[in-house]
C-alpha cells in the first residue's frame, strides 16, 4: 500500500513520470563486466578529468548551470564532465516560432568505458521533436513511443549491456539523454530538434542560445510574415543575407566580448502595435490548425502608473537555498525600491508556515520602504513549501478598494496543486496574481494555473541567476493592463478547440497567443474582441483555409498548447487515465517529448527478441493512434463484454446534434462534455448480442446544416483465451513460460494463493508469449495461471511443481 | 398501463410487484441506477439521464411526479447521503449538494468516472476506475488521501466501508480488501472463481458479498474462504444489498433475497428465500427499502415491492 498525502515528497512519487526517477545502473554494470581494472580506471580519470575540464569550460561549472553537458561517470562513482568538441546549431524562426537542430559531440579522453548524462536546457516552453545519436558510425534515430513503456525497453536493454538512447523531459524546457557506452576515445555525436516560441516584447522578437563552445556554428533562418527589420545581435557578430526565398539568413561570427557564453538575436517585426496575426496548417482532409497573436507595445519611459496594492509573496522553503533566494530577495528589493509613493506593499514569506510583514499592505512612505527591504533581507530558506497556504494569505489580506490589487509570487518548487487551485478559485476578491516560478523543478502548469485564474501571468526563469533579466517583464505587470475580457471567435466559420482556454487580459509589453483549430474550408475571420479601458475594441485578422500552407510548426504548438492545458489540468485535479491518455496520444501524434512521452532510439540489432516484440507493440500502438486521429468516434473500449462503455464523438460544441446508432437495436442521442471537449454517451451491450465485431454509426449535424458522419468498431469477446503453460525449475524458483491463442491483457501467477509469491506481466494488443520467473521455496508447490484477454475473459491453469535445493556447486 | 401492471402481478413470483412506475417524463421507463433517500426525498440517479428528485413516492404517480434536478452531471453511478449532504458519484465526477439544488464538484477527488461511494461514520471513500479516494468529511477524521491500483487493479466498481474495513469491487482483481495498512485481491488468482466483481455489500462481521459479472454472486469472509449464493435467477448479477436480516442480489433475469446470516446459519445461502420478478425489466439494478416497501431499479424504471414484514435494506 502506497499512501499519498498531499505534500511535497509523496506528490513527487504519485505523479510517477514528472521527476526523472534513476536507478542506481553504475555498480550493477561495473560489478558484472568491467573491461578494466577499477584501479586503472580510476587512474585514467584522475590524468583524464583536469584536461577535459580545461577544454570544455574555463573554470569548474556546476553541469546542472550547463545548457549542454556530458556528464560522464566511472566505475568508483567520480563524475566528469566530457569535453565538448564541436557545436552547431541550426534554427528557423517563423512567426516568431524557432525551430532549433542542435548537433553536439563530446568525446571520452579517459582510458575507461563510460556512462553518461546528456542534458540539454532550452527554455521555457520547449519541446523536443526529434533524437539520434551515434554508435560509431551508425546514426541511431529515436521514436517517440509512451515514456512507461519505453523505459521498460530502456531498462530490460541496459541490463544485457547493450544501451538504448532514451530521451526524456527533465524539468521545464530541459531534455536528458543516458548514454552507454562510451569507449575510451570515442567520440559521441548527439542531435537534438526542439521547438518552442521566442518571448516578445512590442514589436521586437528575441532569441536566445546558451553555447557550449564558444566557437560554436550557428545559422538563424528567420521569416516572418509581420515582417522583419534590425535583424543583429549584441552578443556576437552576425553575417544577415537573404535567401531565395526571401527568409533573412543569419550565421553567427563571434563574440563581441570574450565573456559572452550565450548568444542573443533580435529583430522587429514591422506591423503597428495591436494587429491581430494569425497563421494557419492545412493537411488534406483535416481541420485546420491556426495560431492567433496580438502583442502589446511596452509603455514609454517616464508615464506614471496609478497605484496598485502590491503583495510580494517569497519562497523561503528550503530548495530556495543558496542563487535562488538570493535571487528572489535582490529582485524582491528593486521591485520595492520602483515602488511609487502612491502604492501601497506587502511582503509574505512562506515555507510551509507564512509569515507576513503586515496585516494588509501598508501606503509606500520612507519608513515602509525601509521596513519591506529590511524584512526581505532577513528571509533566510528552509522547510517545505505549501503553495495553497502563502497564496490563502496573500488573498486574504487584500483592500478592497480603488487600489487594483497585485500580488507577484516567487517560488522554485512543487506544491500539493489541488488545494492552492481551490484557494485561487474560491477567492472572491479581484486581485490579480502573478506566478514567478524559479529554476527547472517548479511546477509550471500550477504556476500556469493559478495565474490563469487570478487573471495574471505566469513567468518563468530557468536560472535563478537570470530573475534579473526578467524583472522587466515582472515590473511590466504592476501596469494597468492594456485589453481586458478577451474572446475570440470566428466569422464565416467556426473555431473549436482553443488553448490557452482563458485568455485573461494584456499587458504592457505582452503577447497573447493563442492556438486552435477550425473546420473551415475557405476564407474566414478570426476575431477578437476586448475592451481598452472600458471602451469596446474589435481585431480581425483574415485567413483563407483553402489557400496553401505547410506550416507545421503551427500545428504541433497546437498540441503542445493542448498537452500543457492537460498538465495544468493534471497539476489541478491529479492524474486520472482519461487526462494521461489524450497527453500521451497527442505526444505520440504529433512527435512531442513531454511528461509521458520519451524519445527511444535503438539500434535493430541491439534488440532481443522481447524488447523487439515491445518496440513492435509501441510502434503498432502509434500507427493506430495516428490512424484513429483522422477518425471522429472513439470507444472508452475496444473489445468488450457486456457492459457499459462509454462513447467519445470529438465534434464541434456547437453542433445541432450528435446521434449514435448502435448495431443492437439502440439509437441514442449524445450530450456535449465541457470537460472532454467531445460528445458522450454510454450503453450497455445486451448480454445476449453474439460476439464479433460490430459498428456504431455516429451522425454530427452541425451548427450550419452540414452533417457527418463517423464509425466506429467495437468487438464483443465472452471467450477466455486458450492457455499453454510451461513450466522449467531454474534457480530458486520455477520459469514460467505462457502461450495464448490470442492477445492477452495481462498474466499473473501466484504459488498457492499466496500473493507475496506471485508474478505479474503485463501484455497489450498483440502479445501473445508470455515469459517470467517465480521464486519459490524448495519443496511442492502448486502455482496457479491467471490470463485475461483484452476484454477481460480469464483462464486459468494449475500446475504442480517440486523445487529441488541446489546441491554445494549449483548442481542439483 | 393497467394490462401491463397486471402482466407483472401474474409473473410474481415470492413476492408481490404491486405498483410500477413508467412513463416518459419522470424516471420511470429510465436506467435506474441509484435509489437514494435525502431531505425526506427520493432519489433516482439514472444510467444516461442525470437525477430525479421526488417528494414522495408511496404511488406510482407520485414517483411519477419526480421532477429531472439541474446538475453537471449525467451519468450517475451512486448516491449517499452523508452529514446531511448528498454525495453523487457519477461519470463526471464526485458531486456534493447541500440543499439538493446546487451540486458541486468535490475537489478532494481529481479523477472522473466514479463508480461507488461508501461512508464508514468518519471518513467518505469513493472509487473511480484505478483509485481508492478518502475524503475527509467529519471533523477529526483522518485527511483526504487517495491510493493508485489498490491490488493492482484498474477498474474499481464500488467500494463499502464497515468495521474499520474497506471492501472494492474490481472487473480485474474481485473484491479487494483494505484493512487501513493493505489491499488483498480474492479474484481467481486467489482461487475464487472469477476476478470480476460488479458490485459488493458488507456482512457485518468483517467480510463481504460479492456479485459478480458473470458468475453469480459469494460470500468471502475476512479469511478469505468462500461460499456462493446459490439459486439465483441468473448468474450475470449487477447489484447486491444487505440488510438487517436479507441479503438482495440483482442480477439480469430478477432479483432474489436470501436470509441474512445474523439470522440463520450459513447453510441458508443453499437457496434464496424470495425472488423478485415481474419487474418493468428484468434487469436490477439497485434494491432499497424505504417507506416500508422494497424499491428496485431496472433497466426501465423502479419497481415497489411490497412484504408482509419488515425489510430495510443497507445499501452502503
Amino acid at each position: 500500500m502506497t499512501q499519498l498525502p498531499f505534500d511535497k515528497s509523496a506528490k513527487l512519487s504519485c505523479r510517477g513520470p514528472f521527476p526523472v526517477a534513476r536507478r542506481p545502473r553504475l555498480a550493477r554494470r561495473f560489478f558484472h563486466g568491467a573491461l578494466i581494472s577499477l584501479l586503472a580506471t580510476a587512474s585514467a580519470i584522475a590524468v583524464t578529468y583536469p584536461v577535459s575540464v580545461a577544454r570544455a569550460q574555463t573554470a569548474p561549472v556546476e553541469p546542472s548551470a550547463l545548457a549542454v553537458a556530458l556528464e560522464a561517470h566511472s566505475e568508483n562513482g567520480a563524475s566528469l564532465l566530457l569535453p565538448l568538441v564541436s557545436e552547431s546549431v541550426n534554427v528557423r524562426i517563423d512567426d516568431g516560432h524557432a525551430s532549433a537542430s542542435y548537433r553536439h559531440v563530446f568525446q571520452n579522453e579517459s582510458a575507461a568505458r563510460l556512462e553518461g548524462n546528456y542534458r540539454l536546457q532550452v527554455g521555457e516552453g520547449a519541446t523536443a521533436t526529434g533524437f539520434a545519436y551515434y554508435d560509431g558510425e551508425e546514426k541511431i534515430v529515436g521514436e517517440i513511443f509512451e515514456r512507461d513503456a519505453a523505459q521498460q525497453v530502456y531498462d530490460a536493454l541496459t541490463g544485457l549491456r547493450r544501451d538504448p538512447g532514451l530521451l526524456e523531459q527533465a524539468g521545464e524546457g530541459g531534455f536528458s539523454f543516458h548514454v552507454f557506452p562510451i569507449e575510451p576515445g570515442e567520440k559521441k555525436r548527439v542531435e537534438v530538434t526542439t521547438s518552442r516560441f521566442l518571448p516578445r516584447r512590442g514589436q521586437e522578437i528575441e532569441y536566445r542560445l546558451r553555447l557550449g563552445r564558444p566557437d560554436a556554428n550557428v545559422v538563424l533562418t528567420v521569416r516572418d510574415g509581420r515582417g522583419v527589420q534590425g535583424l543583429d545581435s549584441p552578443s556576437h557578430d552576425l553575417r544577415t543575407e537573404r535567401g531565395a526565398d526571401g527568409a533573412w539568413i543569419a550565421t553567427v561570427l563571434k563574440a563581441k566580448t570574450t565573456t559572452a557564453d550565450e548568444l542573443v538575436v533580435r529583430y522587429e517585426t514591422q506591423e503597428a502595435p495591436l494587429v491581430l496575426h494569425a497563421t494557419i496548417h492545412h493537411d488534406p482532409g483535416q481541420s485546420a490548425f491556426f495560431t492567433a497573436t496580438l502583442a502589446a507595445q511596452p509603455q514609454p519611459p517616464g508615464r506614471v502608473r496609478s497605484g496598485n496594492d502590491v503583495t510580494l509573496v517569497l519562497d523561503r522553503s528550503g530548495s530556495m537555498e543558496g542563487p535562488s533566494i538570493e535571487s528572489a530577495r535582490a529582485a524582491a528589493k528593486a521591485i520595492v525600491q520602483r515602488l511609487l509613493p502612491t502604492d501601497r506593499v506587502n511582503v509574505i514569506a512562506f515555507d510551509d508556515g507564512v509569515d507576513a510583514l503586515y496585516a494588509a499592505p501598508q501606503l509606500v512612505t520612507d519608513a515602509v520602504r525601509r521596513e519591506s527591504i529590511e524584512y526581505i533581507g532577513r528571509i533566510e530558506a528552509g522547510g517545505g513549501t505549501d503553495i495553497a497556504k502563502a497564496l490563502a494569505k496573500a488573498l486574504s489580506s487584500q483592500v478592497h478598494d480603488d487600489h487594483p490589487d497585485v500580488v507577484l509570487f516567487m517560488t522554485d518548487g512543487q506544491s500539493a496543486g489541488p488545494p492552492a487551485i481551490k484557494v485561487a478559485t474560491d477567492d472572491k476578491g479581484d486581485a490579480r496574481v502573478f506566478t514567478v516560478g524559479i529554476g527547472t523543478g517548479v511546477d509550471k502548469a500550477l504556476l500556469s494555473r493559478i495565474a490563469s485564474i487570478r487573471r495574471g501571468r505566469f513567468t518563468f526563469v530557468a536560472d535563478p541567476r537570470a530573475v534579473a533579466v526578467e524583472f522587466p517583464k515582472v515590473l511590466s505587470q504592476l501596469e494597468d493592463p492594456v485589453l481586458t475580457e478577451m474572446t475570440l471567435r470566428a466569422e464565416g466559420g467556426t473555431i473549436e478547440r482553443l488553448y490557452p482556454e482563458t485568455l485573461g487580459d494584456l499587458f504592457p509589453a505582452d503577447e497573447l497567443r493563442v492556438f486552435g483549430r477550425t473546420s473551415a474550408a475557405g476564407p474566414f475571420k478570426i476575431v477578437l474582441e476586448a475592451r481598452d479601458h472600458g471602451t469596446p475594441r474589435t481585431f480581425v485578422a483574415q485567413v483563407d483555409a483553402s489557400a496553401p500552407s505547410d506550416e507545421p510548426w503551427v500545428a504541433r504548438s497546437w498540441a503542445r498548447a493542448r498537452v500543457d492545458d492537460l498538465l495544468e489540468q493534471v497539476s489541478a485535479k491529479g492524474e486520472n487515465e482519461e487526462l494521461k491518455g489524450e497527453a500521451v496520444d497527442l505526444g505520440l501524434a504529433f512527435g512531442l517529448v513531454t511528461p509521458y512521452t520519451s524519445f527511444l532510439a535503438v539500434p535493430e540489432s541491439a534488440l532481443t527478441e522481447e524488447a523487439k516484440n515491445a518496440v513492435g507493440n509501441m510502434r503498432e500502438r502509434r500507427k493506430r493512434i495516428l490512424a484513429t486521429r483522422t477518425d471522429a468516434a472513439a470507444l472508452s473500449r475496444l473489445n468488450m463484454p457486456p457492459g457499459d462503455p462509454i462513447l467519445r464523438v470529438h465534434a464541434p460544441a456547437d453542433s445541432k446534434r450528435v446521434t449514435a446508432v448502435f448495431p443492437f437495436g439502440l439509437t441514442q442521442d449524445l450530450a456535449y462534455d465541457a470537460m472532454s471537449e467531445s460528445w458522450m454517451t454510454r450503453f450497455l451491450v445486451p448480454k445476449d448480442v453474439a460476439d464479433g465485431t460490430y459498428e456504431v454509426r455516429t451522425v454530427i449535424e452541425l451548427a450550419d446544416g452540414r452533417v457527418n458522419v463517423a464509425m466506429v468498431r467495437y468487438t464483443i469477446d465472452s471467450r477466455a483465451p486458450e492457455v499453454d503453460v510451461d513450466t522449467r525449475v531454474s534457480g530458486d524458483g520455477v520459469d514460467v513460460r505462457v502461450l495464448c491463442d490470442e492477445p492477452a491483457l495481462e498474466v499473473r501467477v501466484a504459488s498457492d494463493g499466496n500473493a507475496r509469491s506471485s508474478l505479474s506481466l503485463s501484455g497489450d494488443a498483440e502479445r501473445r508469449t508470455f515469459k517470467g520467473h517465480i521464486a519459490l521455496a524448495p519443496g511442492s508447490h502448486r502455482i496457479r495461471v491467471v490470463v485475461a484477454d483484452a476484454a477481460r475473459n480469464e483462464s486459468e491453469r494449475t500446475i504442480d511443481v517440486d523445487v529441488t535445493p541446489r546441491g554445494p556447486e549449483g548442481l542439483r | 398501463m393497467i394490462a401491463r401492471w397486471l402482466a407483472y402481478l401474474a409473473l410474481l413470483v415470492g413476492l408481490t410487484v404491486v405498483r410500477t412506475a413508467q412513463a416518459d417524463a419522470g424516471p420511470g421507463g429510465r436506467f435506474v441506477r441509484t435509489l437514494t433517500v435525502y431531505g425526506g426525498h427520493l432519489w433516482v440517479g439514472t444510467f444516461n439521464d442525470g437525477l430525479f428528485v421526488a417528494d414522495a413516492w408511496s404511488t406510482p404517480e407520485e414517483l411519477e411526479n419526480a421532477g429531472q434536478v439541474p446538475a453537471p452531471f449525467r451519468m450517475v453511478n451512486d448516491a449517499l447521503e452523508v452529514n446531511g449532504r448528498l454525495y453523487v458519484a457519477a461519470n463526471e465526477g464526485l458531486f456534493v449538494t447541500r440543499d439538493g439544488v446546487a451540486f458541486e464538484r468535490v475537489r478532494e477527488v481529481g479523477a472522473r468516472g466514479v463508480t461507488g461511494i461508501a461512508f464508514d461514520g468518519r471518513s467518505l471513500f469513493a472509487t473511480t476506475t484505478s483509485a481508492l479516494w478518502r475524503v475527509h468529511v467529519s471533523l477529526g477524521a483522518p485527511s483526504s488521501a487517495v491510493w493508485w491500483k489498490p491490488a493492482g487493479s484498474r477498474s474499481l466498481q464500488g467500494v463499502v466501508a464497515e468495521g474499520g474495513r474497506v471492501w472494492l469491487a474490481s472487473e480485474d482483481r474481485g473484491a479487494i480488501l483494505f484493512d487501513g495498512k493493505r489491499f488483498s485481491a480474492f479474484d481467481r488468482l486467489a482461487g475464487l472463481p472469477t476476478s470480476w466483481a460488479v458490485a459488493v455489500a458488507g456482512d457485518g462481521q468483517g467480510g463481504v458479498f460479492e456479485a459478480t459479472l458473470r458468475d453469480g454472486a459469494f460470500h468471502v469472509d475476512a479469511a478469505g474462504h468462500w461460499k456462493p449464493l446459490q439459486g439465483l435467477p441468473s448468474p450475470w448479477t449487477l447489484t447486491i444489498a444487505r440488510g438487517e436480516r436479507e441479503v438482495c442480489v440483482g442480477t439480469q433475469e430478477g432479483a432474489a433475497c436470501y436470509d441474512s446470516p445474523s439470522a440463520a446459519p450459513a447453510t441458508i445461502w443453499d437457496a434464496p428465500s424470495s425472488r423478485i420478478e415481474g419487474l418493468p425489466d428484468p434487469r436490477v439494478h439497485v434494491l432499497l427499502a424505504a417507506a416500508g416497501s422494497l424499491l428496485v431499479g431496472t433497466e426501465a424504471g423502479a419497481a415497489f415491492v411490497t412484504r408482509n414484514r419488515e425489510f430495510t435494506v443497507s445499501a452502503q
